[in-house]
């Protein structure tokens, strides 16, 4: 019986220490195919895959840590943006979560006074994680988002 | 019975007859749009005659009265000067002559275009330069704008510089305001602009002041501001954007936003460029229908351009830029000798 009872208690913990790492589980994504697909979310406005080599100046994350990016902005007229990036090392992630944050907040407060009806996508903004992988995604159909999230992992 | 027949047949021929004018009056009735179209892409003129005969849509003076714009919200389902196909690279040159080089009064096939500058002769127009530069040119830039200016950071292509974006950003807002992202948070331009070093700096500001009828005060905020950000950056070349036209029947309200007001607001950053000696670059150059409008299907919202004029934008700022002339190295060396000799000179002395 208390052979029983340790080894449920393992098991328990095990689960629960695979599910808390939702951030270090191996994953493995084509950044352009979920941006792609992740496109298809937003439908108030054409974006426009945004050059590599500016997305460092656009959000603040170090060049040394990110093995890739892609970004597809806004022609300036809402707030909608995709930006997959992937980190050379897992425990990077959290870091690019925090500057994805960090850019929401900072956009929130611009569109709060140039056009408010922005503000709500941005409050429904996504950032992610899995993996080594972070997502940004400011878009017009959270749910479908988050169901292609879910497929790739996330 | 042979005079029954014959009178069949001219009846039958009548027939016909009557049949083929009907379908030609359908045809003219109901397919005119496809014609003007046809004609569009064969002559500017014509073109311009038959958009003015199709409801009047294109004020071929140029003049957009907020009038006319009201009673042209169904621009997109009439025949415009242009495809409108933003999808295309093309698509506006398609509609109407574009030459991105030579300014507004220049070739005789552009002389029916209205001019996009309140004096097209005026020395601070940048003018095409050859040879094109490549984006290395803009390493050493930084891009202060409004939402426009961060549509063509995001889909020009552009992979040099550094961009100071903000929507929103009017004259107030980029003299005082904390609008310039950071991953700290948001700064002012001006603190932006202090943290590196940069030999060019593009303003495009203006489409959020076109309220700003206080044009004098306008005239002089922008002086201020542009002269205090050549104090941070004192070897930086100035560059002015003219503002872009707007689609006004696709604008929320055109009670500020027209082309009437972006015309008064340009000749003033005209007028700026010539007193301060800054540089002008005139893009609605390429960007105008000709008539003093935005090319029809350049935006959804009637303000931020598609893509592909983002791109054409681009070219643009690479073939009319300032040269700069790389100090010659023997007039250097003749320099330092007759320095040295002077010196010596004033020693002896």
């Amino acid at each position: 019986m208390h052979k029983l009872t340790v080894t449920i208690g393992a098991a328990a913990m095990a689960l629960c220490l695979t599910a808390c790492g939702g951030g270090s589980k191996e994953v493995s994504v084509d950044t352009a195919v979920l941006a792609k697909e992740l496109l298809t979310t937003v439908t108030s406005d054409t974006l426009t895959e945004t050059a590599s080599d500016l997305l460092p100046s656009i959000y603040f994350f170090e060049e040394d840590s990110i093995a890739s990016g892609i970004a597809y902005a806004s022609s300036g007229a809402t707030a909608c943006e995709i930006a997959v990036v992937q980190s050379k090392d897992a425990k990077n992630a959290e870091a690019v979560e925090k500057l994805f944050q960090t850019r929401v907040d900072n956009q929130s407060s611009l569109y709060a006074s140039y056009n408010a009806g922005e503000v709500e996508k941005l409050d429904d903004a996504i950032i992610e994680s899995a993996g080594a992988y972070t997502v940004l995604c400011v878009c017009d159909d959270t749910d479908q988002a988050e169901k292609i999230l879910e497929k790739y992992g996330f | 019975m042979k005079q029954q027949k014959r009178r069949r047949r001219r009846r039958q021929d009548t027939l016909v007859l009557k049949l083929l004018i009907l379908v030609t009056l359908v045809l003219v009735v109901f397919e005119g749009r496809l014609i003007v179209t046809m004609f569009s892409h064969h002559s500017q003129m014509t073109a311009a005659k038959l958009a003015e005969e199709s409801n009047g849509i294109t004020a071929v003076d140029g003049t957009i009265t907020e009038s006319e714009s009201e009673e042209s919200k169904d621009a997109d389902a009439a025949p415009a000067v242009t495809t409108g196909d933003s999808a295309s690279p093309d698509a506006f040159l398609a509609g109407l002559p574009t030459n991105l080089g030579t300014p507004s009064t220049g070739s005789s096939a552009q002389s029916d275009r209205l001019p996009t500058v309140s004096n097209p002769d005026s020395a601070a127009i940048v003018p095409k330069t050859d040879p094109p530069v490549d984006d290395s040119y803009f390493a050493d830039a930084v891009f202060i704008g409004d939402s426009r200016m961060e549509g063509f950071r995001n889909a020009s292509g552009i992979t040099q510089g550094r961009f100071f974006t903000s929507v929103g950003m009017s004259l107030s807002s980029m003299t005082k305001d904390a609008i310039i992202q950071t991953a700290d948070g948001n700064i002012t331009v001006a603190a932006a602009l202090s943290g590196g070093v940069y030999n060019k700096i593009y303003i495009m500001l203006g489409t959020n002041d076109l309220g700003e009828y206080d044009w004098n005060s306008f005239r002089d905020g922008f002086i201020s501001v542009t002269q205090r950000f050549l104090e941070i950056q004192p070897d930086a070349i100035l560059y002015v954007c003219s503002v872009l036209y707007v689609e006004e029947s696709k604008v929320d309200s055109t009670q500020y936003v027209n082309n009437a007001n972006v015309d008064k607001i340009n000749s003033i950053l005209l007028e700026v460029c010539e007193q301060e000696g800054y540089h002008y670059l005139d893009l609605n150059e390429f960007l105008s229908n000709g008539y003093g409008s935005l090319i029809e299907g350049a935006t959804s919202d009637g303000v931020h351009i598609y893509p592909d004029y983002c791109k054409q934008m681009l070219t643009y700022l690479k073939s009319h830029y300032v040269p700069v002339e790389e100090p010659d190295e023997t007039e250097a060396e003749t320099e330092t000798e007759t320095e040295s000799e002077s010196e010596d000179s004033e020693v002896s002395v």
